[in-house]
């Protein structure tokens, strides 16, 4: 029942919004808040249920011949995309009630919202599916915030580019689904494992991979990303860069992987090889760009391409990091574009040339800018730091090579996130956008804030999620074994479970 | 003595209902001088009920009448209801204030309701001849109906082409089905299967003629190119109607005389599956330049006239039970969509130019609300009936050999175009507004009584698909 | 194949088309074409046309001879029930009855409607 109550509580706060009347926002803004952070709170209480624990809700949904269910757990895995998508909900939605038609923000909050209960439903849901419906759900609310919320041409473009490269990926999926569930004869396939034709099953992986390159995105299937990144309002980027892009990870690791491990084995290589150009490609694009949120877009990709490598690399020690990366990037990604659209309110430029030296004026944004972009480059204390050093070390264990070349990107980081910082916050006041700053106002500054305080969280106590996750991750327990070549993997606590393979059968 | 067919009355009491029903109409519309345009159409739904609880004995049994040539199975009582839904709704879209009608809604009433007589003629019908006279009845009632708007030269023109393309069609049916008959010696679908098995050359060319017709009733590609003239230029009610209803009752045609005649021999349906996926590419790419928003619909239901196809692949009657649902779901959907479109536009214009509907989510939110669902639901996005029928679909197809793997590629391919398509209609809701709020049309309630039927459908089609499956018992299995 | 009765008949239809088609086409490759204008006028009994080939038609004509057609061929169906009038029994009665009746509504409506009048 928490369970329900978690996913739907913000669906139901939008509905409730709507009952508010037109003329005063004030009432909106407090139900929307509300909503947000009730769900916050009672999603804390996944965590107290133990590190094995799952929480469970099930009951049949279609019976037949294709029987599904509706079907809803939190595990060691989902329980943190669970946590990163309440935390950041909040500080996004009260982000957005700066929009400039007072007017349209109820419209606005609703879309938030329900956008937050589809994140959940992803998450959460333990059939396929059901993940499905989710998944494609999650369209709809970022196409018409972006479609009308915004106010250029340029961001229409954004949300078309959003609408077909996820919608076609979420078809790929589909069909992926339907070939799989010819063989399954089932969508509840969570702790299953099943037999695929050799013929039949890489194609099935490459279905499911697709789509989850694309939402993460992973370099060549990253079209979407930039505009998108660029052109929403920054409280959209941050659930869409923060949240909805680790629905493609979370994919790989509750269906893809351990659906198919051994298509996933075979093509290690390859996505390994795009993971690795993703983390160059980005950090690389990210040094040229003068838009500030472009910048963060293209370390975005560096980033996750990191993440896929880590997942790729099947390591015990990278696969668990990647957990702890994505967490943290999403917060890190959050900070960064809410961070950035407060200067953007501000200026009305995104253009890093065209203002400077705004610490002087603004000291609060500089300190709070400062964390998040430090986190950014990997210090060591903030949260970026402990993911990178795990999966660095879990990944050279079977992809040196990968891994040394990815090396790359912590320097690149540091050039690419020192030009945002200096740019923006040192140097003179001279051009004449700077005019125009004013210092944080305390709620700007009180909703970055639980962001940077979960990135200190993670960063000086990183075991807190790593011990949450493998020993759960390893409860699924496979019911058949299915055979495949690394050995060495099946030793894994946390791989057994989640490649299906089961030590037992050896 | 002559031998007499028994006739089952009870078989055929829905069909005599309504034809009474029709009768009805028309002498109340002579009788009360200036007939009360609603209370003509009251007449007509008040018909449909009475049909429908006089089918409702007939649910779960599979019976024939008329020496074979009428069947009452669960397969006809599926599409029976659903033109019988179609044909409510009508006339709730029907009863705004604008001119559907020409000015004599007698003749309109009676009309749509022969229509749905011969559509459920189609269903039932187990020979060609009573196939012909279904779909003949259908068309010649629709000729007239598309020309129903004759103050708007384009529906005159609509009718015109409908009527010159749809004459020079059945004459391919009715060649067909000579030539079929030829080749069996027998009219009875159940006995064309011998002859179908033998292969012989005049049943491939009947056949071949037979699918011509249809396929130009279910406007395939690439017998397609009446549609968006026909569409664009008819009543906005009849539009909703000839969407549905003409579209379910030719399906059930083609797929009794699939199932019956070709059993398993799915070599035989080739030539249908290539007219499904080049309708699947011309609907969905057509679509994609259209301006106005019945054009558009057109486009959409060649479209998903090639989706539904996918369920004839494979073999076993589960893709009957697929067929019917997703023409359930598209009823439902196309049905919602064309009511939101009705309410809007006042003194009979029709709001019909997709650009006029800029910011209509912030001038009219319950209208742009529920016509996203609608659309989002025949772009086939979850927890909408589209999204289920459009799996059923996918996983009957792929169980099809490398005809059905095509079928599926095409399906997902053309849906992505639709996104564009569907979603450039929702997109331009959603973009601030500019000009003047539109006006509802006369007769509101009525279309949201629609609107509330084609909503409560999607929705619970969408999530709840058991609720199809709890008819099961009752719905689509042939007999032969 | 030969000896099928209806071999016969092709080869019938085949000598038909042959002899009309030589006809229609051995002339027009003999004759020499020396058009003129009075040549190429529509034939109109050796009088010059008046008036344009395609004339109008008042709408009414269409009408009239619409409704003769359907009520005449009602007549049609009628005959052979005559004929068979007591083999066909009750049902057959009933079943003309109805037919009638069907048709009577229609001609009562046509005629309320106005279809008769010479408008």
């Amino acid at each position: 029942m928490l369970l329900n109550t978690v996913i739907f509580l913000p669906l139901a706060a939008a509905v409730i919004l709507l009952l508010v009347p037109k003329g005063d926002a004030r009432p909106a803004k407090a139900i929307a808040l509300a909503g947000a952070v009730a769900t916050f709170a009672l999603s804390l209480a996944f965590l107290g249920a133990g590190p094995n624990a799952s929480a469970q809700f099930s009951i049949p949904w279609i019976t037949g011949a294709l029987p599904a269910s509706y079907h809803l757990r939190v595990d060691g895995i989902s329980l943190f995309f669970v946590l990163l998508t309440t935390l950041v909900s909040v500080p996004a939605i009260w982000a957005a009630f700066s929009y400039a038609d007072q007017r349209r923000l109820r419209g606005y909050l609703f879309l938030l919202l329900a956008f937050e209960t589809t994140l959940l439903g992803v998450f959460t849901a333990g059939d396929l599916l059901l993940f499905y419906v989710y998944w494609d759900l999650m369209l709809i609310p970022v196409f018409l915030l972006l479609a009308g919320y915004t106010d250029s041409a340029a961001a229409r473009r954004a949300a078309w580019g959003y609408l077909i490269y996820n919608g076609a990926g979420g078809l790929v999926l589909l069909l992926g689904i339907v070939g799989m569930v010819a063989v399954t004869r089932t969508f509840e396939v969570l702790g299953h494992s099943f037999a695929f034709s050799a013929a039949a099953e890489p194609w099935l992986f490459a279905a499911f991979a697709l789509a989850f390159l694309i939402k993460t995105p992973v370099f060549p299937f990253h079209g979407w990303m930039p505009a998108t990144y660029t052109q929403a309002p920054s409280p959209v980027v941050a659930m869409v860069a923060g949240v909805q892009s680790k629905a493609g990870l979370y994919g790989f690791l509750v269906f893809a992987l351990p659906l198919f491990p051994n298509a996933a084995h075979r093509f290690a290589g390859p996505l390994v090889a795009l993971g690795v150009i993703s983390v160059l490609y980005g950090a690389f694009t990210a040094l040229g760009q003068r838009d500030m949120k472009t910048l963060v877009a293209f370390s975005s990709l560096s980033h996750l391409g990191l993440v896929i490598l880590a997942l790729f690399a099947f390591d015990i020690t990278s696969v668990p990091a990647s957990i702890l990366m994505v967490v943290s990037h999403g917060l890190i990604a959050a900070a960064l574009f809410l961070l950035l659209g407060f200067i953007e309110e501000r200026t009305r430029t995104r253009d890093l040339s065209a203002f400077g030296g705004l610490g002087a004026r603004a000291p609060r944004l500089q300190v709070l800018m400062l964390i998040a972009a430090m986190a950014a480059l990997g210090l060591p204390g903030l949260s970026g730091f402990a993911g990178e050093f795990l999966i660095f070390i879990g990944s050279w264990q079977t992809q040196p090579v990968a891994t040394a070349i990815s090396l790359l990107s912590v320097i690149l980081a540091t050039v690419y996130v020192l030009r945002v910082f200096q740019g923006a916050m040192n140097g003179p006041l001279s051009a004449p956008a700077d005019a125009r700053i004013t210092e944080l106002r305390p709620r700007e500054g009180w909703l970055v804030a639980p962001l940077l305080a979960a990135m200190f969280w993670l960063g000086v106590w990183p075991a807190w999620l790593n011990d949450r996750t493998p020993t759960t991750v390893g409860s699924h327990e496979a019911q058949t074994a299915v055979p495949h070549k690394a050995q060495a993997i099946a030793e894994s606590k946390v791989l057994s479970g989640l490649l299906g393979a089961s030590e037992t059968a050896r | 003595m002559m031998q007499l067919p028994a006739i089952d009355y009870a078989v055929l009491a829905p069909l005599i209902i309504l034809v009474a029903t029709g009768l009805l109409v028309l002498l109340v519309d002579l009788v009360s001088r200036q007939a009360a345009r609603n209370v003509l159409y009251g007449l007509g739904v008040a018909g449909c009920a009475a049909s429908f609880a006089a089918s409702l004995p007939l649910s779960g049994r599979t019976v024939t009448t008329l020496s074979g040539a009428f069947a009452a199975d669960r397969f006809s009582w599926g599409f029976d209801a659903l033109l019988l839904l179609t044909l409510a709704v009508t006339f709730l879209l029907s009863s705004l204030k604008r001119a559907e009608d020409g000015g004599s809604p007698g003749s309109y009433a009676a009309l749509l309701i022969f229509c749905t007589v011969g559509g459920m003629i189609m269903a039932g019908a187990a020979n060609l001849i009573g196939i012909f006279l279904g779909v003949e009845l259908l068309s010649l009632a629709l000729y007239i109906l598309a020309g129903t708007g004759y103050p708007r030269q384009a529906s005159q023109e609509a009718a015109l082409k409908y009527v010159l393309l749809g004459s020079l069609a059945s004459g391919f049916l009715i060649f067909g089905s000579a030539l079929l008959y030829g080749a069996a010696g027998s009219i009875a679908l159940a006995d064309l299967a011998t002859a179908a098995a033998s292969g012989a050359p005049l049943f491939v060319a009947g056949f071949g003629l037979w699918l011509v017709g249809i396929a130009f009733k279910l406007a395939l590609s690439p017998f397609h190119t009446w549609t968006p003239d026909v569409y664009e230029g008819s009543p906005l009610a009849v539009t909703a109607f000839m969407a549905v209803a003409v579209k379910a009752a030719t399906f059930s045609v083609l797929a009794r005389f699939i199932y019956t005649v070709f059993q398993h021999d799915s070599a035989a349906l080739i030539p249908v599956w290539a007219l499904a996926i080049l309708s699947m590419l011309v609907g969905n790419f057509g679509a994609v330049r259209q301006g106005n928003l019945k054009r558009l619909l057109a486009f959409s239901s060649i479209a998903q006239a090639g989706y539904i196809v996918l369920a004839l692949s494979g073999v076993g009657s589960k893709g009957l039970s697929t067929m019917l649902f997703y023409l359930i779901a598209y009823g439902f959907m196309n049905l919602g969509a064309f009511a939101t479109i009705s309410l809007l536009g006042d003194g009979g214009e029709e709001y019909v130019d997709i650009e006029g509907y800029r910011g209509l989510f912030f001038r009219r939110p319950w209208v742009a609300t529920w016509m996203t669902i609608f659309f989002a639901s025949l772009a086939g996005i979850p927890a909408t009936a589209g999204f289920i029928g459009k799996l059923l679909l996918l996983e009957q197809a792929l169980g099809g050999g490398p005809w059905g793997i095509a079928m599926a590629a095409t399906l997902i391919l053309g849906t992505l175009v639709s996104f564009y398509v569907y979603f450039k209609v929702i997109y331009q809701m959603f973009l601030p507004a500019q000009g003047q709020a539109p006006q509802f049309a006369g007769n509101a309630a009525a279309s949201w009584v629609a609107i509330a039927v084609g909503a409560t459908g999607v929705m619970l089609l969408g999530i709840v698909p058991q609720a199809f499956y709890l008819a099961q018992p009752y719905l689509a299995a042939a007999s032969r | 194949m030969l000896q099928s009765p209806w071999t016969l008949v092709a080869v019938y239809f085949l000598v038909a088309l042959a002899i009309a088609s030589a006809m229609a086409i051995v002339p027009g490759i003999f004759t020499r074409k020396r058009p003129t204008k009075s040549k190429s006028d529509p034939y109109e009994c050796g009088v010059p046309p008046t008036s344009a080939l395609i004339g109008r038609f008042p709408v009414r004509f269409y009408l009239v001879a619409m409704l003769f057609v359907v009520f005449d061929v009602e007549a049609a169906s009628f005959f052979p029930w005559a004929v068979k009038l007591r083999a066909l029994g009750g049902f057959g009665f009933v079943e003309m009855l109805t037919f009638i009746v069907v048709l009577g509504v229609g001609y009562a409506y046509v005629w309320k409607k106005g279809g008769f009048s010479w408008r």
